[in-house]
C-alpha cells in the first residue's frame, strides 16, 4: 500500500518548495506550481490570488514564523 | 467525482509535514493529520463573484464535535452569518460564542475533488489572529466522520479514510 498519494498539484509544489525561509511569517497562494500571491494577511492575499487564478482555486497555506510553537490544541 | 467512484472508496493520506523554525534557528518538522480541503457556501461551480471558494489543508480532529473556521474564511467564502444563531463553545481557552453555519465541502484526492457534500460549521465570533488562521481550520465529526471509517495510524503517520458502507453500520448491531 503507498501512502502519500498527492492530493493535489499544488500541494506537491508546497511540499518540495526546499527555502521556505523567505516564506516565513507569511500567505502564500499557490496554483500548478507557482506563488501567484503573497503577504501578511490572508484576505489581502486571497483577493489578489482570485484576480490572478483564471476561475481556478488556489491553496493557500501559511508559512510559521520563526519562533512560532508547533504544538496547538484547540 | 463522488463515491461512486471505487478509487474513492478507500483513500489514503499521509501526515502533512510542517516546518517550523524555533527561537534558537532550530527547524522543527511536525507532522499532522491535515486533508487539503476545499468549502464554498453553495453546491455550484465555485464562481470568485457568486460562490467564492477556499482550498486550504484542514486539520482532521477526531475530538472536535464540529467543523471550525475562523470569522476571515467565512467572509472570504460569504458565507451569511446570523447573530441569531449562535452557539456556546467549549475550547481548552475556555467558553466563548460561534455562529452555526454551513459550508459545501470537498477534499482533494490524487488530483481530484472528493465531494463531502454540506457540512455544519462553527464560525469564530470575531477575527482570528493571521497565525492561528489555519490551526483553526479544523474538521470535526458531524457531517464528516459519519461519512467514513477513520483510521489513524500514529506509529505510521498516515490515515485512511474509508467511505461507510451499509455492512459496516450492520456489523455495528
Amino acid at each position: 500500500m503507498i501512502y502519500g498519494e498527492m492530493q493535489s498539484v499544488e500541494a506537491e509544489f508546497l511540499a518540495k518548495i526546499e527555502n521556505i525561509e523567505p516564506y516565513r511569517g507569511k500567505w502564500i497562494a499557490i496554483l500548478d506550481s507557482n506563488i501567484i500571491a503573497i503577504g501578511d494577511d490572508i484576505k489581502e492575499v486571497y483577493k489578489e490570488a482570485i484576480t490572478k487564478s483564471k476561475g481556478r482555486t488556489p491553496l493557500f497555506n501559511r508559512i510559521p514564523a520563526k519562533g512560532e510553537t508547533e504544538h496547538f490544541i484547540l | 467525482m463522488g463515491f461512486r467512484d471505487r478509487k474513492s472508496e478507500k483513500m489514503h493520506f499521509r501526515y502533512k509535514a510542517e516546518r517550523f523554525r524555533n527561537d534558537e534557528g532550530k527547524e522543527i518538522t511536525v507532522k499532522k493529520p491535515r486533508v487539503e480541503v476545499c468549502i464554498r457556501k453553495d453546491s455550484g461551480h465555485p464562481d470568485p463573484e457568486k460562490n467564492p471558494e477556499y482550498r486550504a489543508y484542514f486539520t482532521v480532529d477526531s475530538g472536535a464535535d464540529l467543523t471550525f473556521l475562523p470569522l476571515q474564511i467565512a467572509e472570504i467564502i460569504g458565507l451569511e452569518l446570523n447573530e441569531n444563531k449562535k452557539s456556546s463553545v467549549m475550547t481548552i481557552s475556555g467558553k466563548s460564542f460561534a455562529y452555526e453555519a454551513e459550508v459545501y465541502m470537498e477534499i482533494m484526492y490524487r488530483a481530484k475533488r472528493v465531494r463531502i457534500g454540506f457540512v455544519p460549521v462553527l464560525v469564530t465570533e470575531g477575527d482570528a489572529s493571521q497565525e492561528y488562521i489555519e490551526r483553526l481550520l479544523v474538521v470535526g465529526r458531524v457531517g464528516f466522520f459519519d461519512k467514513f471509517i477513520v483510521i489513524f495510524n500514529e506509529a505510521e503517520q498516515n490515515f485512511e479514510l474509508r467511505k461507510f458502507q451499509l455492512q459496516d453500520k450492520v456489523k455495528r448491531f
